[in-house]
């Protein structure tokens, strides 16, 4: 009988030992992950293509407006070398922007490291030194057109290669940048001036009509504003003075030393430095003789009277 | 004989038990619990997406504040990692010295969401601007790295970059 209760106990220290080891190797075996288990390599390296992909359209979106702000810059200082307006305006300005070169011969001043190939290039040869992503672009249809008074418009379509062990990609996009007038030379005042001005928004916004002292502000700190037909920017730079709804205009300064008029002359920049003349009899051409409103003698045409709401009171002929 | 035979079971449940339960003991207590990389992964990933989403004005941080009424912010609409890389212009540049408000300001726009029990390196072309931690990165076990590319338009006819934004984060 006590045989067999050692037995028993024998046996029941042999079956804890083995369920402790059970135990044991159930545990034990559950090995830790490493510590990458989760990273996918694939999945990450495409969220590197995806993210490049996002900046190079960023970017090449930013680039074309800085590059053709430059452009212009070297346009009008191509304008001021040759002392002529460029009808061939948007033919030159594409390769400008694209090149640094205006034509097959002829440099685009101050494009040196602005043009848009050397931006895009940046990008590319960054990403592929620190992503070691191989990448090419092509650009085509690039062109150039004006929306905005106080901005021109490049439009142009992008196809993005990009070459991976893990992923190909490739991306097309039709980019749109708006290129910003502002503090630019005025090509009319350029070519057919007697002085230069830079072309400054004004920050007043009118639905309706204008006042006098509206034209004070204009006047006095040299400010654009958008009107009705007025000559648009790039026929100021083209040389082409027809009435655009994109127009803009400012008021030239008839106390300059430079500038010389008649009884037939408004100051309204593109007719005036066009040598428009106006009837003094009839009369379609008035002085403002109120000085709380402008120095004495300034002329304007009656619309332009009008458009400021001058009361004719404040008005007298020219002649 | 039965008495005998009572103490030797009981003694025998005893040592029965006390195997099991030393082996549970040793089973859980060697058992630690590491952290895995793809939380810190997407936490550095978040990390840098949020200073690449959130604007200036969307951030009420206190030197944040402090440098836009001193007027060293002055485009709200810059994003966190635009106005980091604006700072960065300034700096290479020479127009200012602004080494000291970089680190406070990621200092600024990381506390809170960098967990304190992480440490964090950000650099801008392998310059390091601000580290927080107090784990020297190469004692660390894990390192997670994520890198973007940034850029900045200064003015008209000027972009800054591209440049290319660093972030680590270590346990």
């Amino acid at each position: 009988m006590g045989l067999r209760h050692n037995k028993k106990g024998i046996v029941f220290t042999i079956l804890s030992i083995v369920i402790a080891i059970f135990f044991t190797i159930t545990f034990s075996a559950r090995t830790e992950k490493p510590l990458d288990y989760h990273v996918d390599i694939t999945n990450a390296r495409i969220t590197v293509i995806h993210s490049y992909t996002e900046n190079f359209f960023d970017y090449a979106e930013l680039s074309s407006s800085i590059s053709g702000y430059s452009a212009l810059q070297g346009v009008i200082e191509d304008l001021n070398n040759m002392n002529a307006y460029n009808p061939d305006f948007e033919t030159q300005y594409v390769n400008c922007v694209e090149t640094g070169m205006l034509t097959d011969s002829k440099v685009c001043p101050n494009m040196i490291n602005k043009t848009l190939y050397y931006y895009l290039n940046k990008i590319k040869n960054l990403t592929q030194q620190e992503f070691n992503l191989e990448s090419s672009y092509e650009i085509r249809n690039i062109s150039v057109n004006q929306t905005k008074p106080f901005s021109i418009e490049l439009r142009m379509n992008i196809t993005l290669n990009i070459t991976d062990a893990y992923a190909n990609a490739s991306d097309t996009r039709i980019l749109t940048s708006s290129v910003d007038i502002n503090g630019l030379l005025d090509p009319v005042y350029l070519i057919n001036g007697t002085y230069n001005q830079t072309i400054n928004q004004t920050s007043l916004r009118r639905a309706g009509k204008w006042n006098s002292t509206d034209l004070i502000q204009l006047y006095n700190n040299h400010e654009y504003r958008e009107y009705n037909n007025a000559t648009k920017f790039i026929d100021r730079i083209k040389g082409n003075f027809t009435p655009s709804n994109l127009g803009i205009e400012s008021f030239v300064n008839h106390t300059h030393p430079d500038v010389s008029y008649d009884e037939n002359d408004t100051m309204v920049d593109y007719l005036f430095w066009q040598g428009v003349k106006f009837n003094c009899q009839t009369p379609r051409v008035l002085e403002i003789n109120d000085t709380s409103i402008i120095n004495p003698f300034y002329q304007l045409d009656v619309d332009h009277i009008d458009s400021f709401d001058i009361d004719p009171s404040q008005t007298r002929v020219t002649c | 004989m039965n008495k005998r035979g009572a103490y030797f079971f009981v003694i025998d449940a005893l040592i029965a038990s006390s195997i099991i339960t030393l082996s549970l003991i040793i089973i859980f207590t060697t058992h630690s619990i590491r952290p895995e990389s793809n939380p810190t992964i997407r936490l550095a990933e978040d990390y840098t997406n949020y200073l690449i989403s959130t604007k200036i004005r969307e951030f009420q941080g206190g030197s944040v504040q402090n440098y836009i009424a001193q007027g060293n912010i002055t485009n709200l609409d810059n994003t966190l990692m635009e106005q980091l890389i604006e700072f960065y212009y300034q700096n290479t540049s020479g127009l200012k010295d602004t080494s000291e408000a970089m680190s406070t300001f990621t200092n600024d726009v990381s506390t809170g969401v960098i967990p304190a029990q992480r440490n964090f390196a950000l650099y801008i072309n392998d310059s390091l601007i601000h580290t927080m931690g107090n784990k020297a990165i190469e004692n660390s076990e894990l390192v997670i790295s994520t890198k973007k590319i940034g850029f900045k338009r200064i003015n008209s006819s000027f972009i800054y970059g591209p440049v290319i934004l660093e972030v680590k984060i270590w346990v």
